[in-house]
């Protein structure tokens, strides 16, 4: 799993590469913590390379868009494959994320 | 030879590199300091051999003096000897003269005086020594004759002053004599007057070379002629010596140079262990001396040496050898040590004791490195037991909780309905519950977020609260409200569980269900193809209390089966990172065993694990798996 992080014009933009799952969570986990207490809200994901995601995957895509929220900003989920997206479906967390 | 400890090990080869020194040093000694003993005693033995040349001609020179004075005087006498001749009368002045000779010269045994004669027979005048007596006279003897003639013929021929080679003497047969001969001639004529001859013995020749040995077994001789060689009595080896003159490549050398008249050495005489060096010289009269020496003589006290240091050193050897080994075996000792020390560390005393060492060189850095390991290992195994411990704890702990959590879950199934959960470790996230009242069957199936404790925990308030809000026979997204309050108001983690919760009116076949973001459940109708139950995409359980689930129905009929399962099941993966996938689960339920009403709901469950099982072979269980079936 590859987290690849920029900043442009006080938007966060993050793009992720290869599977989310038991293996790799935690890690991802602290890849992204630093953005759940950052000044410029507004995120934006590119899930174009992400293949899999499982259900811890799931929780801390949740625990970020609850950041964001509180921080008053936008999480916009991009380029999501079609399985993934069927994941976020079941769930119900098309409902409350925003994928585009 | 091999040794089993280092040290000897070590000594053996320092004796042989050491061994292979000394032979090669003791090589080029030997055949340095032979070659040198060799020369110098060939130098000494020329000194010796040039020494005794003008020794031995003093004495021959003066009998050569004699007899031309002698020669001298007896022209004078000549006409006297004419009328010796004539008279037959002993010449008085000529028989004088030979006494005197023979009295006033202490080297000469014998004088005598040859008057040539055409007439007949010759006259001798002679004096010799015999027995200490001088006897003089005037000798007609028949028996001399000859020799006298011959002499008279040989003087003639040489036509000066020669020597004869040792012979009998004329009057003792027991006395060997060189005699000396002259001719004197008539003046100013070419006519022989006399033949002076003088005897010398040579009993003080063969005394001389008798004496000189300046070794062992050196030979010296005096060689005269071919017949005669001072020195050798023994006629064989004389026979032997003529013959190797004209064979032996070095001996006809050694004839030429004397023939020249030259001195010189001759090194390698006979073979074996007779090899020999010559050296020789000419006497001024054409004889010659020679001095053999055979090298063993010569290098026997340089030979000795060589076995004396030979044994010095091979004793010098073995002494070295155990001054080696006792050194070496005190220098390695705390090697000994360590490695006794490391065995005891082996078989678990990590308080061994280490050798103490005073030395400051590698030993002690060893020693040092050693005890660092000792130390370290020793904290190690005291780490690792206690992981071990806090780990064995863990684990009785967490058999605990599983079986905590396994009499959570009902295994009291009635006919027509089966479940198994099975988790991925000890403890798991999934669930499922069931009850019967009043003709409706109730069942929920969900799965936490994760697994491990923190799934488990999470499964346990989803449990709780599920069996309270199940006992209000409340409406499906009812119950499902209240669950979510439940679970979210206790869920600071942001974990979720997505829980399908259902009522099936067994008399009519109405289910009413609420999916809170599970997977859909697969319906199998007695008449059509199965398929899963599409549902309203409501928000997993525990996320946002004040979220608003929706509630369905859907009419079946009898003997439908309906399958549900976590994402355990589909999304159960190969060593190759492949799912088992949705397309497999639908050939799984559309099986003719799936199909076949007579079919317990125990085995469909079992089947569909085995299933899933043979997809993912080896690879270990990654996620809870829940599988539920029922038939109405």
């Amino acid at each position: 799993m590859d987290v690849k992080i920029t900043n442009q014009d006080g938007k966060t933009f993050v793009t992720l590469d290869g599977r989310i799952d038991t293996t790799n969570a935690e890690k991802f986990q602290q890849d992204v913590s630093m953005l759940m207490n950052m000044n410029a809200p507004d995120i934006e994901i590119d899930c174009k390379g992400m293949t899999y995601t499982s259900s811890q995957g799931l929780r801390i895509f949740l625990m970020l868009q609850k950041s964001v929220m509180v921080n008053g900003g936008k999480m916009v989920m991009r380029n999501m494959n079609p399985q993934v997206k069927e994941v976020f479906d079941i769930t119900g967390f098309s409902n409350i994320i925003t994928i585009v | 030879m091999s040794s089993k400890n280092f040290s000897g090990r070590l000594s053996w080869r320092i004796i042989g590199i050491v061994s292979v020194i000394l032979i090669v040093l003791f090589v080029i000694v030997a055949v340095v300091s032979h070659q040198l003993i060799t020369e110098e005693a060939m130098r000494a033995t020329q000194h010796i051999l040039h020494g005794t040349i003008s020794d031995i001609e003093k004495p021959l020179t003066e009998v050569e003096v004699v007899t031309k004075t002698v020669a001298a005087h007896t022209l004078q006498l000549t006409d006297a000897v004419e009328d010796a001749h004539n008279t037959t009368n002993t010449n008085e002045p000529m028989e004088q003269l030979v006494m005197h000779t023979v009295m006033g010269d202490s080297l000469i045994s014998g004088c005598y005086v040859i008057v040539p004669s055409c007439l007949g027979n010759a006259i001798h005048y002679s004096c010799v020594l015999q027995g200490g007596e001088i006897a003089t006279g005037t000798l007609f003897d028949d028996s001399l004759d000859s020799q006298a003639d011959k002499l008279v013929v040989t003087a003639q021929e040489k036509g000066d002053g020669f020597w004869l080679p040792p012979h009998q003497s004329l009057t003792d047969t027991n006395k060997m004599v060189a005699t000396y001969c002259t001719p004197v001639y008539i003046p100013n004529s070419k006519h022989l007057a006399v033949v002076v001859a003088c005897d010398l013995g040579v009993d003080w020749m063969e005394q001389k070379v008798e004496e000189l040995r300046p070794y062992k077994n050196s030979l010296t001789t005096i060689g005269c002629s071919e017949n005669c060689i001072i020195g050798i009595k023994d006629t064989a080896l004389l026979s032997q010596i003529r013959k190797s003159l004209t064979e032996d490549k070095e001996m006809v050398a050694l004839n030429e140079d004397l023939k020249q008249g030259k001195d010189s050495i001759r090194r390698r005489i006979g073979n074996g262990r007779n090899l020999s060096f010559i050296v020789y010289g000419p006497l001024h009269n054409g004889w010659m001396l020679s001095i053999v020496c055979q090298y063993r003589d010569v290098l026997e006290r340089s030979s000795k040496m060589h076995v004396n240091l030979l044994i010095i050193g091979f004793i010098g050897l073995i002494i070295l050898f155990f001054a080696c080994r006792r050194t070496i075996r005190l220098m390695t000792r705390p090697i000994t040590e360590l490695s006794e020390s490391a065995l005891n560390i082996a078989k678990g005393n990590f308080n061994a004791k280490l050798p103490e060492i005073k030395s400051q060189d590698e030993m002690l850095r060893l020693r040092d490195s050693f005890m660092y390991m000792q130390n370290s290992i020793a904290d190690y195994i005291e780490e690792l037991q206690t992981t071990t411990r806090a780990n064995e704890r863990m684990e009785s702990e967490l058999n605990v909780a599983r079986n905590i959590q396994m009499g959570m879950l009902r295994n009291d199934f009635p006919q027509q309905l089966y479940a198994l959960l099975k988790p991925a470790k000890e403890v798991g996230g999934d669930l499922y519950d069931f009850t019967l009242k009043d003709d409706y069957l109730y069942f929920a199936i969900g799965d936490v977020s994760g697994k491990g404790v923190p799934a488990s925990l999470m499964m346990a308030i989803t449990r709780a609260s599920l069996r309270f809000v199940a006992g209000l026979h409340l409406t499906m997204d009812e119950t499902m409200n209240r669950i979510n309050n439940c679970v979210t108001d206790t869920n600071s983690n942001n974990m979720f569980v997505t829980l399908f919760t259902a009522r099936i009116d067994l008399r009519t076949g109405h289910m009413d269900y609420c999916n809170a973001g599970h997977n859909p459940i697969i319906i199998v109708p007695p008449d059509g193809e199965p398929y899963f139950l599409k549902a309203k995409t409501n928000l997993a359980v525990g996320l946002f209390s004040d979220f608003t689930y929706e509630a369905e129905s859907v009419e079946l009929k009898p003997c439908t089966r309906i399958v549900a399962y976590t994402d355990g099941v589909n999304e159960a993966e190969r060593e190759d990172k492949s799912l088992y996938g949705n397309e497999r689960l639908m050939a799984y339920v559309s099986s003719d065993k799936v199909r076949n009403t007579s079919t317990t709901e125990r085995e469909i469950v079992e089947g569909l694990l085995a299933s899933v099982r043979s997809f993912t072979g080896d690879t270990p269980q990654n996620d809870d798996i829940t599988i539920m079936s029922i038939i109405i």
